[in-house]
């Protein structure tokens, strides 16, 4: 009786198992079907508010203004700076503002809906939490980058010309520009997650943001600290925020299969950071119906 | 004493002062981390500036100390503001939404009142900031700093006066949250660079459309170079931004339609 049992229960495992493989991949493609709706939803919904969204980022105009004519300054003079041309640089700033001045804060959704309880509607839906609202982000993300590029790329035109091999580096750094949204999202999320555990997650934010500005390239190349600092730096996540996509494009292509391996690696530290922070969260959640 | 006398005003300013900081408080260690992320947050941007002064010392005629002098006042000015007119960066949406039903019914100036019924406590972070950098940079002396402090206290008022007024575009030209957040933007981004990397005509449109020059560029260049006609320019046109932010509001106000919205002040 027990080795009957026992080879009924392999029988019945092994027979299962075609089937737990065809509800996994299944469960895959509807995870990947999914957010990808759920990324063209996000980037949908930002393209009926373009124009609004337009006229509420010419500041980045501003700084840009700001920018061009503090490093016309800085470079007075000389041709190179840490190898870099003053065309250069304006350009790469143009860049990394464009990346990170059109998100929508998404940690502030995220520390919102954590305070107001809407994080365990997600608890109910076939899409985690997680994935449902870096999608919207990315997506609107993505669409938020193109008019901001038009916007940036006509300052800096009219600031310090046309950048060599404009086409070639816009090319290439495309794909480093939208994983560079999908980091920046994951990073949000885990600084909005922290709001299980704290009051006010701002102040958490304030120092990312600040960390991105300066030690992610945002403000300057990494080029411009001492060599081995920089290259501790080129080999972390926050590079992939704004330096790779930036260096990439103002190069014309060149250091895209760094770029490429360094965001690889963060996205993938970035994607297991967020579940486990999500898991233990949702430990953490108290719901009752209604 | 009258019932809208300078006096009662300022009474009141001292009740919500008082109460503000009293709800900051009662999540103290919120309110900590908050005044603490935010000297960090500001102190972030002296790396900016070193890595930008070795490479080149003079920025038109501004040195390292010069720029820490405009970090400093704005720093307190913006800070001052947060602590103590809060709520008018939230102004531009209350109107969209009709929230300053509750206000009209309150028997003080609903300018004043609306303004000052919210503290953001991060504010005190900057206040803090600025005075560490003032006396880290500065060549202190007792009038060095009075003049300091007094131009820390005309500043907040333009600065608050200002961001009122492009707060309340909303009142003439329907939903303005997105100009007023740009405005606010320009307004604390070009204050923080020194004036002399912006052409002369650059400078004059922006005194005037975003009074950046009245709020850190000439009280630092007064600082470093005592100057009576300056100086005078300086308060006139301080008390100009004031009078034509409350002019701007109150005018407005009379073509503010209600939003019916039912709502409680405890």
């Amino acid at each position: 009786m027990n080795k009957e049992s026992e080879s009924n229960r392999r029988v019945h495992s092994s027979a299962a198992e075609p089937t737990k493989v065809a509800a996994a991949s299944g469960l895959r493609a509807v995870g990947f079907r999914s957010t990808s709706a759920l990324l063209i939803s996000g980037a949908r919904n930002q393209l009926a508010y373009l124009g609004a969204f337009v006229v509420k980022n010419v500041f980045l105009v501003v700084f840009l203004y700001i920018f061009q004519a503090l490093w016309k300054t800085v470079y007075g003079e000389r041709e190179l700076i840490a190898g870099i041309t003053l065309v250069q640089m304006v350009w790469y700033l143009t860049y990394t503002e464009c990346i990170t001045i059109g998100r929508s804060p998404l940690w502030r959704t995220v520390q919102d809906e954590v305070r107001d309880g809407t994080v365990a509607y997600g608890l109910t839906r076939p899409v985690p939490y997680p994935r449902l609202t870096m999608a919207r982000f990315v997506g609107e993300g993505l669409i938020r980058l193109l008019p901001l590029l038009v916007l940036g790329a006509a300052v800096a035109l009219l600031a310090v010309g046309p950048l060599p091999r404009f086409f070639r580096g816009f090319i290439s750094a495309l794909p480093l520009m939208a994983g560079a949204l999908v980091l920046i999202a994951q990073a949000e999320m885990l600084v909005g997650l922290a709001a299980f555990r704290l009051e006010e997650v701002s102040p958490v934010y304030w120092i990312f943001q600040k960390t991105m500005f300066f030690l992610g390239g945002l403000f300057y190349p990494l080029d411009l600290y001492p060599p081995v600092f920089a290259e501790v730096l080129k080999w972390g996540p926050l590079a992939s925020f704004a330096y790779w996509p930036a260096h990439v494009a103002v190069n014309g292509g060149e250091g895209l299969e760094r770029g490429l391996l360094n965001l690889a690696v963060w996205m993938t530290v970035g994607a297991t950071a967020v579940n486990l922070a999500y898991r233990r969260a949702m430990k953490n959640v108290q719901a009752q119906g209604g | 004493m009258k019932r809208n006398s300078p006096a009662s005003i300022l009474r009141l300013h001292g009740s919500y002062f008082k109460f503000n900081l009293a709800a900051g408080m009662a999540y103290r260690s919120s309110f900590f981390t908050q005044v603490f992320a935010m000297v960090i947050n500001n102190a972030s941007f002296i790396v900016f500036w070193k890595v930008l002064y070795s490479l080149e010392t003079d920025m038109g005629g501004w040195a390292f100390a010069d720029v820490m002098l405009l970090w400093a006042l704005v720093a307190i000015i913006y800070g001052l503001g947060e602590v103590f007119f809060g709520n008018i960066p939230w102004m531009s949406r209350m109107i969209i939404q009709g929230e300053l039903d509750v206000y009209l019914t309150q028997p003080k100036p609903v300018a004043l009142h609306a303004a000052g019924s919210r503290m953001a406590v991060a504010g005190w972070g900057d206040v803090l900031y600025g005075l560490v950098v003032y006396f880290l940079t500065q060549p202190v002396s007792p009038g060095h700093f009075g003049l300091f402090l007094g131009f820390t206290a005309v500043g907040t008022l333009t600065m608050a006066a200002a961001r009122l007024a492009w707060h309340s575009l909303g009142l003439w030209l329907g939903n303005a949250e997105g100009v007023a957040a740009a405005l606010d933007e320009m307004m604390l981004s070009m204050n923080l660079y020194p004036p002399s990397l912006f052409p002369n005509e650059v400078r004059l449109v922006l005194t005037v459309a975003v009074p950046s020059a009245l709020v850190a560029w000439l009280p630092a260049e007064i600082l470093r170079e005592t100057n009576l006609p300056r100086l005078l320019t300086l308060l006139v046109a301080s008390a100009a931004v004031v009078a034509a932010a409350l002019g701007i509001f109150t005018l407005g106000l009379r073509r503010y339609a209600s939003g019916n919205r039912m709502g409680a002040r405890v």
